[in-house]
């Protein structure tokens, strides 16, 4: 059984995980959206055409996405000591995942705007709606059960990279599992880790899904 | 099968002087001056229109008709400049649209409704939501006024209390009424309609036509419409357009473009709704008489152009008396009877062309399609 010491400890990883996440999932949101927005209207035939933007912006994200995680989180670290004065700690694994997530998310939301019909697109058109009329009361409200569904998966992403960055000591769940599963041989306190996650990602995913279902069956 | 060469056929005159007469009188209200336009995608270039004249006068309900790709959706897409002209000018009420900056394109396309083949409703919004959206583009924020022309707007169309009913929730046609109150919102003074009623079925089709005519005749919209049925033409337009490859081909009142058409692309498309000779007429026809007891079978063709009427007595009378009807599909087409009679008459040589000659008044166009014997025709 665990002790209470060890129960103190897990909630307070759990705690720190949700903090890390939860912080990162804002920031996720509020850069990848526009930055899909972005890459969705300055494509080809769009209504802010600029292949050249396009190009370089789809670059840099794809750059990103290729990288893989465990190599963005060392690399990062002098970007998060700029950012947050620590390498260490909650804060500083907020930078990688933040920069690691935010491309994934804005290419998948990238993916449900472009799924928008061209001729709804193109009735806003003929009524006289102006640029950010499509972008705020077309464009966002038909991509979001997409939108929501793509952002589900990369909560369940985050959590799994908050666990990562556990490696670099930045606390939470993860960090715990390293500590005491992996480096004392505490199998107790690994499987207890491990339900948790699976219980937190199963609630997101359900969540996301119920969301999703809700708004594409109205 | 043989049908007999016409031994006999005359053509009066066509209505081509008469156009004049039937030319709209309202004013001018859209001008079209030798448009063109190149779609160029990489290396291919399509020439979707080209040097397109045409003037459409306030209030009237002008079809648009062709042959799928013949640049039917990109001339009725330069009207509210969803595709920008490559040669030639756009003019509404004498103003280039080319010169409009992007306010007053803006400001332009709100005075011009449209409603499409899909219906492109917000997926995402309820009915209201949806009719609210060009006021609120338009920068009208009472949400009391708002709220009152949709209920205005939906009580024309029929959908009263579905406010808040998602599109999803609605059949076709029923989207469609959402859709003509989407572009009526802004009390436009023209609507487009690009193959409204296309994914409609026959009733609903009727339902959506007697509300467009209905709110040309209310609001005193001009319409523009394009179709693929030619049922729609001849019930609601006051003239037709046929496009052929890019080109302009034929253009007037509906029935003289359906009652004559003349070019080959508009016979083409009309060419389902001709009458056919029913079979055992068919059968019975020879190219010869037989001998002094047959008759003549002969078609007459109206084109509206006669007279309001057939004066069927006076006909028969010049004919001799003795005519039989065989087959009929006399319509009525904006107030001008058009359409064949398939008739049989006495054969007697050398009188048979000289009788035909005395209806050429009453007549557009005779035809003798062979002979046949007295128990057949
Ligand atoms: N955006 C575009 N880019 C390139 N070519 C186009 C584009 N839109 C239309 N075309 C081409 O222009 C021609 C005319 O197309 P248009 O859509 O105007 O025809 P249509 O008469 O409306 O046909 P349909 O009856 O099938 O709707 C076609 O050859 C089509 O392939
Ligand atoms: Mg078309």
């Amino acid at each position: 059984m665990l002790s209470q010491r060890m129960l103190d400890a897990l909630w307070q990883a759990f705690l720190d995980t949700l903090y890390m996440v939860g912080v990162s999932a804002a920031i996720v949101w509020f850069v990848g959206i526009p930055l899909a927005i972005i890459l969705v209207t300055t494509a080809k035939g769009q209504i802010f055409e600029a292949p050249l933007v396009n190009r370089v912006l789809g670059s840099i994200v794809n750059g990103f996405r290729a990288t893989p995680f465990i190599i963005l989180l060392v690399a990062l670290i002098p970007l998060t000591r700029l950012i947050t004065g620590t390498t260490i700690g909650v804060w500083a694994a907020v930078v990688p995942i933040t920069v690691s997530a935010t491309p994934f998310f804005a290419r998948i939301a990238e993916v449900s705007l472009r799924e928008v019909s061209s001729g709804v697109i193109e009735a806003a058109q003929a009524m006289g709606c102006q640029k950010r009329h499509i972008i705020f009361n077309v464009l966002l409200p038909e991509a979001l059960p997409g939108i929501i569904g793509g952002f589900t998966i990369t909560l369940v992403a985050m959590i799994s990279a908050s666990a990562m960055a556990g490696a670099i000591g930045a606390g939470g769940l993860g960090d715990l599992a390293i500590r005491y599963g992996y480096q004392r041989y505490d199998t107790t306190v690994m499987l207890a880790v491990i339900a948790i996650l699976i219980a937190i990602v199963a609630i997101i995913q359900y969540a996301g899904d119920r969301y999703v279902y809700l708004l594409k069956n109205r | 099968m043989n049908i007999a060469v016409a031994p006999y056929r005359k053509a009066a005159p066509s209505g081509a002087a008469d156009s004049q007469k039937t030319s709209p009188t309202n004013p001018l209200h859209l001008r079209l001056e030798g448009v063109g336009k190149t779609y160029v995608s990489g290396q291919r270039r399509v020439e979707a229109l080209k040097d397109i004249n045409l003037d459409i006068y306030q209030g009237e309900i002008f079809g648009i008709i062709g042959r799928s790709g013949a640049g039917k959706s990109s001339l009725i897409r330069t009207l509210n400049r969803l595709e920008d002209v490559t040669t030639g000018k756009v003019l509404i009420n004498d103003v280039d649209i080319q010169s409009l900056d992007t306010n007053g394109l803006v400001k332009l396309r709100r005075r011009i409704g449209m409603i499409f083949q899909h219906f492109n409703l917000l997926s995402s919004a309820t009915v209201f939501e949806n009719l609210a959206l060009p006021l609120k583009a338009a920068g009208i924020r009472d949400k009391q006024r708002i709220r009152q022309r949709a209920q205005e707007l939906l009580r024309l169309v029929g959908l009263e209390g579905k406010e808040d009913v998602y599109p999803s929730r609605l059949s076709g046609g029923q989207k469609q009424r959402v859709g003509i109150a989407r572009a009526l919102m802004l009390d436009p003074e023209i609507l487009l309609c690009d193959e409204a009623t296309s994914a409609l079925d026959p009733e609903t089709t009727q339902s959506i036509l007697s509300l467009i005519k209905e709110i040309n005749k209310t609001l005193k919209l001009t319409v523009v419409l394009i179709t693929h049925e030619m049922s729609v033409i001849s019930q609601i337009c006051d003239r037709v357009a046929v496009l052929e490859d890019g080109a302009l081909a034929e253009l007037g009142p509906v029935w003289r473009v359906f009652g004559r058409p003349e070019h080959e692309a508009t016979q083409a498309l009309l060419a389902p709704l001709k009458p056919k000779i029913s079979d055992d007429i068919a059968q019975a026809i020879s190219a010869t008489p037989a001998d002094n007891t047959s008759r003549a079978i002969v078609k007459f063709f109206f084109d509206g152009t006669a007279a309001t009427y057939l004066p069927l007595g006076i006909l028969s009378q010049r004919l001799g008396g003795d005519l039989r009807l065989l087959q009929s599909g006399i319509g009525r087409l904006q107030g001008h009877p058009q359409g064949e009679l398939l008739v049989s008459l006495p054969y007697q040589q050398h009188e048979l062309a000289q009788r035909l000659e005395t209806i050429n008044d009453l007549v557009s166009t005779v035809e003798v399609l062979g002979y046949a014997v007295p128990a057949n025709a």
